[in-house]
C-alpha cells in the first residue's frame, strides 16, 4: 500500500511538471491554431538557457536560470511565431503547409541546437548532490530540489490559471479559442492576443525545459524530443486546445506511467501510454475535453 | 572494387529506396492527404521485422538480445517484413482513420512514432535497444561475389522502384485513384456521392505501407544493421522533401524530388566546412533540408513537377458541347 502511495505521489509530481509544457502546448494551438511540432525544440531551448546561466563564467542562482529559461524561450516562441509562422499562414492558409511547416522548424531549430551543443551529457549544477537528503513524509518522499521545482510547478500553472480565469486578456484568449472568427467580429484584437500567446506559452516551454533538465539530471538535445511525446500525449488526452484538459491529461499520464512500472517495467511504459491513447481513440476521440469538428486553421 | 565505385553503388541503391518511399508516401500525403508525417515508422517496422526474420535466434544470456531470430532465407525474411507493415499500418490505420479529424491525425502520428523511438531505445529485449539489430545477411551475399553482389542489389532495387511506380499509377489512373483525390479535397462530399472516405484512406495507408515496407526491408538487408538513430523523425523529412520539391499527387515528381534531395545532401557536405563539433555537418545538412522544403513551400508549393489537372472530364465537357450545341450551362468549369 505504502508503494502505491508512493507511486502516485511521483506520478502527480511527474504530472505537475508535465502539466507546465502541455498546458502551454494546448494553449498556443488554441489561440493560433497551429499544432505547434516546434515545441519540442523550445523545451530543448528552455533547458540550455538555464544551463548556459548556470554553468558559464555567471554560475547563477536558480531563480536567475528559471527567469532566463523562460525569458530566452519566450523571446524564440515570439520570433518564431510572428516572423516565421504568421506570415507562412498568411501565405499558405492549408492545413498541410502549417503542419509541415512546424514539423521543419522543429527538426531546423532541434538539429541548430544539436550542432551547437553536440551530443556531450549536460548537468545542472544543483541537481547533483539532490539524491542525498530526501526527507520522508509518512509513505512519501520528497528531495528539497523536487520540492522547490514542485512549488515552481504549482506557481506557474496557477498563474496561468488566474491569467485565464481573472483577466481580460485570458478571457479573449479563450474567446479565441472557442471560435476565431466570432471573436474577431466583436473586436478583439486578434492580432495582439496571438503574440502575447505566443510569449505566454514560449514562457512555459521554458520552464517546463528548466524543470525537465532538473529531472533528467544528465541532458542532451534530444530533452525536448524524448519530452515532447509525453506532452502531446497529455494534450491529446485532455483535447487540443484546452488548457485545463491538457493539466488533467497530464496528471492522468503521469501517474498512470508511475503506476505501470511495478506492473510491466520502466522500460515499458510507453506501452501504458499507448493503452491510455487507443481507448482514447476508440472511445473518446476528441480527447476528455475537445470538441469534435473541423480544423480551425483556415480560418486563422 | 574501387572506393568510388562503391560509393556509387551505395548512393544508386540508396536513391532506388528512397524513391519507393517517396512514392508510398506520396500516394499517402499527396493523393489521399494524410498528414502521416511519421512515415519513416512504416520504413522502421519492415527493417527490424525483416532483421529478426532474418537472423539466427539471440545467444541465450548474450549482450544481443531480440525476439524472432528465425534465420529464413532471403526472399520469405523481405515478405514477413512487408507482412508485418502491412498488419502494422492496418492497425494504426484501422484506431486512426475511423474518427480523428486531419490535425489530431497528425499529431497522434508523431506521438505513436517518438513513443516507439523512446520504448525501443529503452527497451532492450525487443529489437536489442539503441545498439539495435546487426548482421543482417544479404541476398545470396554468400554465393556472390561482392562486386556481382552490389550489381545484383542494384538491379533489385531498381526493379522493386520501377514496379511500385507502374502498380501506383495504374492504380491512381483508375477511378480508385479519382476516388482518392475526390476524398482529399471534400471527404464529406465524396462521403455524399457514396465513396467511403474511411476505406479509400485506409487502401492508401495500406499501400503506402506496403511501399514502407519493401523499402525498409531491401534497407537493412542492404546495410546489415539498424538501430533507432535510423528513423529518427528526422529522416521522414527526407521523403518529406522529396514530395514537395518535387510535386505532391505526381509519381514523376516524387522520383524527381528525391534525385534532388539525395543530390542535396550529398552535394552540400561538400560545401559545409567541417569545424565545430563532430556532429555539426550531419545537423545542418537536416537543416539545408527543412530550408529547402520551406523555400519550396514559399514560393513554389505545387513542385517542380505539379499534379497534373485530369483530362477526361475537359475532354467530355467538349464532345458533348459539339454534340449537343451551346446550350450547355456554363457552370461546368
Amino acid at each position: 500500500m505504502n508503494e502505491f502511495l508512493l507511486l502516485v505521489e511521483v506520478g502527480i509530481i511527474d504530472g505537475a511538471f508535465l502539466a507546465i509544457s502541455a498546458v502551454g502546448f494546448s494553449m498556443q494551438f488554441g489561440v493560433t491554431n497551429y499544432v505547434n511540432f516546434a515545441y519540442a525544440s523550445f523545451i530543448t531551448f528552455g533547458a540550455y538557457c538555464a544551463y548556459l546561466l548556470d554553468s558559464g563564467p555567471l554560475h547563477a542562482n536558480f531563480l536567475v536560470d528559471l527567469v532566463g529559461a523562460a525569458i530566452g524561450t519566450a523571446a524564440l516562441s515570439f520570433l518564431i511565431g510572428s516572423f516565421v509562422y504568421t506570415p507562412f499562414a498568411r501565405r499558405r492558409p492549408q492545413l498541410l503547409f502549417g503542419l509541415v511547416l512546424t514539423f521543419c522548424m522543429w527538426l531546423i531549430l532541434d538539429n541548430l541546437l544539436l550542432g551547437i551543443f553536440g551530443y556531450d551529457y549536460r548537468e545542472l549544477t544543483y541537481t547533483s548532490g539532490s539524491a542525498s537528503n530526501i526527507g520522508q513524509f509518512g509513505p512519501f518522499q520528497m528531495s528539497p530540489i523536487e520540492g522547490v521545482f514542485l512549488l515552481v510547478a504549482v506557481v506557474t500553472l496557477g498563474s496561468v490559471h488566474g491569467l485565464l480565469r481573472y483577466t481580460r486578456l485570458g478571457r479573449s484568449m479563450r474567446a479565441m479559442s472557442d471560435d476565431h472568427s466570432l471573436a474577431l467580429v466583436c473586436g478583439l484584437n486578434t492580432k495582439r492576443i496571438v503574440r502575447l500567446t505566443w510569449i505566454i506559452t514560449g514562457v512555459l516551454g521554458g520552464v517546463a525545459g528548466f524543470v525537465q533538465a532538473n529531472q533528467l539530471r544528465a541532458f542532451d538535445p534530444g530533452i525536448g524530443d524524448t519530452y515532447i511525446y509525453l506532452v502531446i500525449a497529455a494534450v491529446i488526452v485532455g483535447g487540443i486546445g484546452r488548457p485545463y484538459g491538457a493539466a488533467l491529461g497530464a496528471l492522468i499520464i503521469g501517474i498512470v506511467s508511475e503506476l505501470s512500472v511495478p506492473i510491466i517495467g520502466a522500460a515499458l511504459s510507453p506501452v501504458a501510454i499507448f493503452g491510455v491513447l487507443i481507448c482514447l481513440m476508440l472511445f473518446r476521440p476528441a480527447g476528455l475535453f475537445g470538441s469534435t469538428g473541423r480544423s480551425q486553421f483556415e480560418n486563422a | 572494387m574501387g572506393a568510388l565505385a562503391y560509393y556509387g553503388f551505395t548512393i544508386a541503391i540508396y536513391t532506388c529506396l528512397s524513391a519507393i518511399q517517396a512514392l508510398g508516401f506520396n500516394l499517402q500525403f499527396g493523393f489521399a492527404g494524410i498528414i502521416n508525417l511519421a512515415y519513416v515508422v512504416l520504413v522502421a517496422v519492415g527493417a527490424y521485422s525483416t532483421a529478426i526474420a532474418a537472423v539466427a535466434p539471440a545467444p541465450h544470456g548474450g549482450l544481443t538480445q531480440y525476439i524472432g531470430g528465425f534465420g529464413w532465407p532471403f526472399p520469405w525474411d523481405m515478405l514477413f517484413g512487408i507482412f508485418c507493415t502491412l498488419a502494422f499500418s492496418a492497425v494504426l490505420g484501422g484506431l486512426a482513420f475511423k474518427r480523428l479529424r486531419e490535425d489530431y491525425l497528425a499529431v497522434s502520428m508523431i506521438v505513436v512514432g517518438a513513443g516507439l523511438l523512446v520504448l525501443i531505445n529503452d527497451d532492450v529485449p525487443i529489437f536489442n535497444g539503441t545498439s539495435g539489430m546487426a548482421g543482417v545477411p544479404g541476398p545470396f551475399q554468400d554465393q556472390l561475389g561482392p562486386e556481382a553482389y552490389q550489381f545484383v542489389f542494384l538491379m533489385m532495387s531498381a526493379v522493386s522502384a520501377l514496379l511500385i511506380f507502374l502498380l501506383f499509377s495504374r492504380i491512381t489512373k483508375s477511378p480508385f485513384g479519382r476516388a482518392l483525390k475526390a476524398v482529399r479535397e471534400d471527404s464529406d462530399a465524396a462521403a455524399s456521392l457514396g465513396k467511403s472516405p474511411w476505406r479509400l484512406k485506409m487502401s492508401a495507408f495500406l499501400l503506402g505501407g506496403l511501399a514502407a515496407g519493401l523499402s525498409g526491408s531491401l534497407l537493412i538487408l542492404y546495410i546489415g544493421a539498424w538501430n533507432t538513430s535510423a528513423w529518427l523523425p528526422q529522416e521522414s523529412l527526407i521523403v518529406l522533401a522529396a514530395i514537395i520539391v518535387g510535386g505532391r499527387g505526381n509519381h514523376g515528381g516524387a522520383v524527381l524530388g528525391t534525385f534532388v534531395v539525395i543530390g542535396v545532401i550529398t552535394q552540400a557536405t561538400k560545401f559545409i566546412p567541417s569545424f565545430g563539433n563532430a556532429v555539426l555537418v550531419a545537423s545542418l545538412q537536416v537543416v539545408s533540408i527543412g530550408l529547402l522544403i520551406l523555400a519550396f513551400m514559399w514560393w513554389r508549393p505545387q513542385g517542380l513537377l505539379p499534379e497534373l489537372k485530369d483530362q477526361y472530364l475537359r475532354v467530355g465537357i467538349k464532345k458533348e458541347l459539339s454534340d449537343s450545341g451551346p446550350a450547355l450551362p456554363r457552370a461546368v468549369d
